[in-house]
């Protein structure tokens, strides 16, 4: 393109953008305080002229980084080696016992803090008797301040703190900076003379009556389309209703209850082992405060089954776990694990109190894990189940129910594998075939519902069903890598504005 | 989750068959187990409920029963009587085993030592619940003790060291004793010979004079532990695994009382079954000869009675525990895909939460002005909901720490984290016009303590944003979508005086009642969040109106 077309094209903000380049790279936030320009008038811009060839843009990714929940701990206490340092230090020379009974801290992290400053020579041990290495302490220090520091935002090297991040004290977290820069071309043209010319951008009722003599910027010939700023649904709330209106036309009705949730509700009605490592406070989100009500008659049943199982008839009978169930661990409150808990009032409240009336029910909501987010794991996610009551159900049913689920969420080609689940029997894994990766993925798991898990609730007929976590078949349906991407306050809005929605309503 | 990992060489020694990697991959899909595999390497990863495939025997016994294939295993449980006594002791519960080995143990050094990790770990619960212990039977004087000594009589060489140790230098030096110390109680437990001397402190760490080699013959072993189940499960087992390798005897242990007494029994409950229970469940006919010839290939024990299968699970599943768990192998075996399915049939009237046409259309209203929907999540942090927002917090939930620092407490409003969003987007376009139609969680009276609530949160952030105009689009929502006309406002009280730029916060009324409020955010929470555009709110009770 000519120059001189060119330079008919740039409006103001543009040429500010490029004269603030003209005496080296800036960041496009520089820009904008140095010119009083708006961030996203700049951002436009910045766009403009790369596509015109004026300037160059790169992405500065700059890691940072910030204190896990232990680092925070760490922080006021200080670290453990730095503790067990400062001690030894305090006394002159200690033994080993003496450290142990001197400091109050956890056993393990008091072992592996001696270990650590043993190996790294911090200390040295002579005929049990641990001295301080004095020439180490400020490098100890220092390895302690860097809490204060991530804390307080500093820019340190990764490599620096690597330790830290090792064990879980300090977490990374990436952002990203646009540096822009002019290319020859651009600075070419801010020398021109037709630079400094005015250009009418946008009209007045006044210029549309004087037209004659005004001179109009022109726009490019291939203007960058953008993408509008359309209000949306958020794109899990389209699948979800996707996914809802399937199970509405099956027949299906939806349950709901509270995030917090009971143990009881939780664990121990599904005859979840009371030394589950699910239970455990590792995986489980657990509240301060504790003390849920729990339907006594329901919990002597549930304990009943659990220690010494029940026996219908020669055919149906159960010989329960034969260990002590602990009716005080029921009480504790949590965030729900899952949402197969909402099944169970359901189960509770409606299905055994109309146990003749055959009766479906499903539910798309949230369950809650205590993880460590990246990209493939979350603390939260939406979750689907769809159960179904009535006369002579069997595993064939299940199989029938999948299939016909599967098909109206846009999944043809799925597959079953036996797997363990600790309230159904037989339990079915769910694979799907996906056309694009070529490969069968996990999309559910479904099952039959113990009978020691309807027992306490005097149910016999069988209870089948299925679920399965909508983010994971989201990111296959979307092809995203990062579950974060569409997370909460982690969402990348223009992500979410520009997602087509067509690909939920396909195959993945 | 257990994994086990062998060579394609390795397991095809077991199965006696040259079978390719696709049959396991086959085999694997069908009995349930998941497989990752190289070119020869296999990884398998085991379900939870099948703690006793601990090797690659009774691993190698799952496919042998699909292909009708007989490995070799010494069915016959022997007795034995060396002289074993056991005190009462802070790991109380004691079982001791005998194994005669086919030839010695050479090349199954590795997997034996990797049974008992497997144990001690997956089953034992990192030894606490239960921990095993390996002799060289052959190298101990009889008759042995197990009784809890004064630290100061300890005095051994521990395993893999020269030189002896006292309880001190064991307990510090040793990386066992890091990871098991705290695991002994306020005595050490030992097992001594006739002569006094140390064979092992259980659970951390046996003495190198009774160490197993590879010209070990006989094997003695010890089940120690603190819950009696477990001691007994692992027990179990363990002989199963071992009868691949040896022949296995049960050691008879005098314990100095009966509370201490494990009662080892490797009898298993009877089960009755007929062709009509499992097809009920599985929906598809098994004839009963094929049912008692899939069941006797899995090692169970099946006497016929008339038309019922009288059915004893092998002494080593600890899975079992109802017919289903017995229909379930069955099923595993003919295969999942032999069951036809059944084209769902019954009749019932679907139906949404009430609730669900009136976020809908409220959705649709938001959408219309141009507002992008968030999910926002209900996992959240002080910093957020009440630091940054300058509101004083109260009856929320709070959670106990998380691996995750970032995570402290259950959403109360939801503008916080529509701040918060915006804050991770500066970078990205503007305005930023958003809603979200969310639940929180507040007191209420449920069984739980608290309750979930439905609000609905506008943010509008751009050059121009003001309160009024986000009024006028709640006053939009409240009329149509519920329809409510009498939105009425007042200066907003209390609560929000350092959020909201004063004289721009209102709380907002229907007929009277308060359903929420709406303002400008002051510079002060602005600059908090990082956010350099005015920016206006309302957030209002969905559930009440």
């Amino acid at each position: 393109m000519e120059k001189e077309n060119i330079i008919r094209m740039l409006n103001k903000t543009d040429k500010a953008v490029m004269t603030s380049l003209v005496n080296g790279e800036m960041f496009s936030t520089e820009i904008e305080t140095n010119k009083a320009l708006e961030r996203s008038a700049v951002i436009n811009s910045a766009r403009k002229l790369l596509s015109l060839g004026l300037i160059r843009i790169d992405n500065i990714t700059s890691t940072g980084v910030r204190l896990t929940a232990l680092g925070k701990q760490y922080l006021t206490e200080g670290l453990p080696e730095y503790r067990v340092f400062n001690f030894i230090k305090k006394h002159g020379a200690v033994t080993y016992k003496q450290i142990f009974s001197g400091l109050s801290m956890d056993k393990n992290e008091l072992n592996a803090a001696v270990g650590s400053l043993k190996k790294s020579s911090f200390i040295t041990v002579e005929k049990d008797r641990v001295t301080i290495n004095p020439d180490k302490e400020k490098e100890i220090v220092r390895k302690n301040s860097m809490l204060s520091a991530v804390e307080g935002g500093q820019s340190i090297d990764p490599e620096e703190i690597s330790d830290l991040i090792k064990r879980g004290i300090v977490e990374q977290i990436e952002s990203i900076r646009e540096k822009l820069s002019i290319t020859a071309l651009g600075k070419e043209i801010t020398k021109d003379r037709e630079f400094a010319e005015e250009y009418l951008d946008k009209l007045s009722a006044d210029n549309i009556k004087n037209w004659e003599g005004l001179r109009f910027r022109e726009y490019s010939r291939n203007p960058e389309i953008l993408n509008s700023l359309s209000g949306r649904s958020n794109i899990k709330t389209k699948f979800i209703s996707f996914i809802k209106d399937a199970m509405v036309s099956m027949g299906f009705s939806e349950m709901h209850s509270n995030y917090v949730e009971s143990s009881f509700w939780n664990f121990d009605v599904m005859m979840f082992r009371q030394d589950h490592p699910d239970r455990d406070i590792q995986d489980t989100v657990y509240l301060t405060a504790g003390g849920g009500k729990i339907p006594e008659g329901l919990l002597q049943r549930v304990k009943k089954v659990y220690e010494r199982g029940f026996r219908r008839s020669k055919y149906d009978e159960s010989i329960g776990y034969r260990k002590e169930f602990d009716g005080a661990k029921s009480s504790s409150l949590i965030m729900r694990g899952h949402t197969t808990a909402t099944t169970f009032r359901y189960i509770y409240e409606f299905i055994s109190k109309n146990k003749d009336k055959p009766a479906k029910f499903f539910s798309v909501d949230k369950g809650f894990r205590n993880e460590t987010m990246d990209s493939t794991h979350l603390l939260e996610l939406y979750q689907i189940e769809g159960i179904v009551y009535g006369d002579n159900l069997s595993v064939a049913d299940l199989i029938g129910y999948i299939k016909q689920f599967y098909k109206r969420i846009g999944i043809e080609k799925i597959r079953l594998k036996p797997t363990y689940n600790p309230y159904t029997e037989p339990s079915l894994e769910i694979q799907a075939f996906s056309p694009k990766l070529k490969r069968w993925l996990e999309v559910g798991n479904s099952g039959v519902f113990r009978p020691e898990t309807l027992e306490p609730f005097g149910i016999t007929k069988n209870i089948i069903a299925w679920g399965f976590g909508m983010e994971r078949m989201l990111n296959l349906k979307l092809e995203m890598s990062d579950i974060r991407d569409l997370y909460g306050a982690y969402t990348d809005i223009d992500l979410l504005r520009d997602i087509s929605s067509a690909k939920i309503f396909s195959e993945f | 989750m257990v994994m086990l990992n062998y060579t394609l060489d390795e397991m095809n020694e077991v199965m006696h068959r040259k079978l390719k990697i696709e049959d396991y991959d086959r085999l694997s899909l069908k009995c349930g187990l998941d497989l990752d595999h190289g070119e020869s390497a296999l990884n398998f990863e085991l379900t939870s409920d099948r703690v006793d495939v601990v090797s690659r025997y009774s691993l190698a016994s799952i496919f042998a029963s699909q292909l009708g294939i007989n490995i070799k295993r010494h069915l016959l449980i022997g007795r034995k009587n060396p002289g074993v006594a056991v005190d009462y002791t802070s790991r109380r519960f004691v079982n001791v085993i005998y194994v005669n080995l086919d030839g010695n143990i050479r090349d199954k050094i590795d997997e034996l030592i990797a049974i008992q990790e497997r144990l001690d770990k997956n089953v034992g619960r990192n030894r606490r619940k239960a921990a095993i212990g390996l002799f060289d039977y052959s190298k101990i004087s009889f008759p042995i003790k197990y009784h809890e000594v004064d630290s100061n009589q300890i005095n051994f060489i521990p395993l893999e060291y020269q030189s002896s140790m006292d309880y001190a230098s064991i307990m510090k030096e040793l990386k066992q004793s890091k990871e098991y110390g705290n695991l002994s109680g306020k005595k050490p437990i030992v097992w001594s010979d006739k002569t006094g001397r140390i064979l092992a402190m259980p659970p951390i760490i046996n003495a190198d004079s009774y160490s197993i080699t590879k010209d070990t013959k006989e094997l003695l072993i010890d089940i120690t532990g603190t819950d009696k189940e477990t001691v007994n499960a692992v027990t179990k087992i363990l002989i199963y695994n071992l009868q691949f390798i040896g022949s296995v005897s049960l050691v008879k242990v005098n314990y100095t009382s009966k509370e201490i007494a494990t009662k080892l029994s490797l009898e298993t409950h009877s089960f009755h079954l007929t062709e009509e229970v499992v097809r009920s469940l599985l929906g598809t006919s098994v004839k009963k000869d094929s049912i008692r010839r899939i069941l006797l290939s899995m090692d169970y024990t099946v006497i016929q009675s008339g038309k019922d299968l009288i059915v004893r699970p092998p002494f080593y599943r600890q899975d079992v525990m109802h017919q289903v768990d017995i229909i379930d192998d069955i099923m595993r075996n003919i295969g999942v895909d032999s069951i036809k399915d059944i084209v769902p049939h019954s009749y019932t009237e679907g139906g949404f939460l009430p609730n669900h046409y009136t976020l809908q259309n409220i959705r649709e209203i938001l959408v219309g002005f141009g507002y992008q929907e968030i999910d926002i999540n209900a996992l959240t942090n002080e910093k957020y909901q009440f630091d940054k927002t300058f509101i004083n917090g109260q009856d929320y939930v709070s959670l106990l720490p998380l691996k995750s620092g970032e995570v402290t407490m259950v959403s109360k409003n939801l503008f916080p984290e529509l701040l918060r969003l915006i804050s991770n987007n500066l970078h990205k376009k503007f305005p930023q016009n958003i809603f979200s139609l969310s639940e929180v969680v507040e007191k209420g009276n449920s069984d739980v303590i608290f309750s979930n609530k439905t609000k609905l949160s506008v943010v509008s952030c751009q050059k121009d944003a003001n309160v009024t105009d986000v009024l006028s689009i709640i006053k939009k929502v409240l009329a149509d979508a519920f329809p409510l006309n009498d939105l009425s406002t007042d200066y907003i009280e209390e609560g929000f005086s350092k959020t909201f730029i004063t004289g721009r916060a209102y709380t907002l009324y229907m007929n009277g009642k308060p359903v929420g409020f709406a303002g400008e955010i002051h510079p002060r929470a602005l600059n908090a969040f990082g956010i350099e555009l005015p920016t206006a709110i309302a957030e209002i009770y969905v559930d009440g109106l």
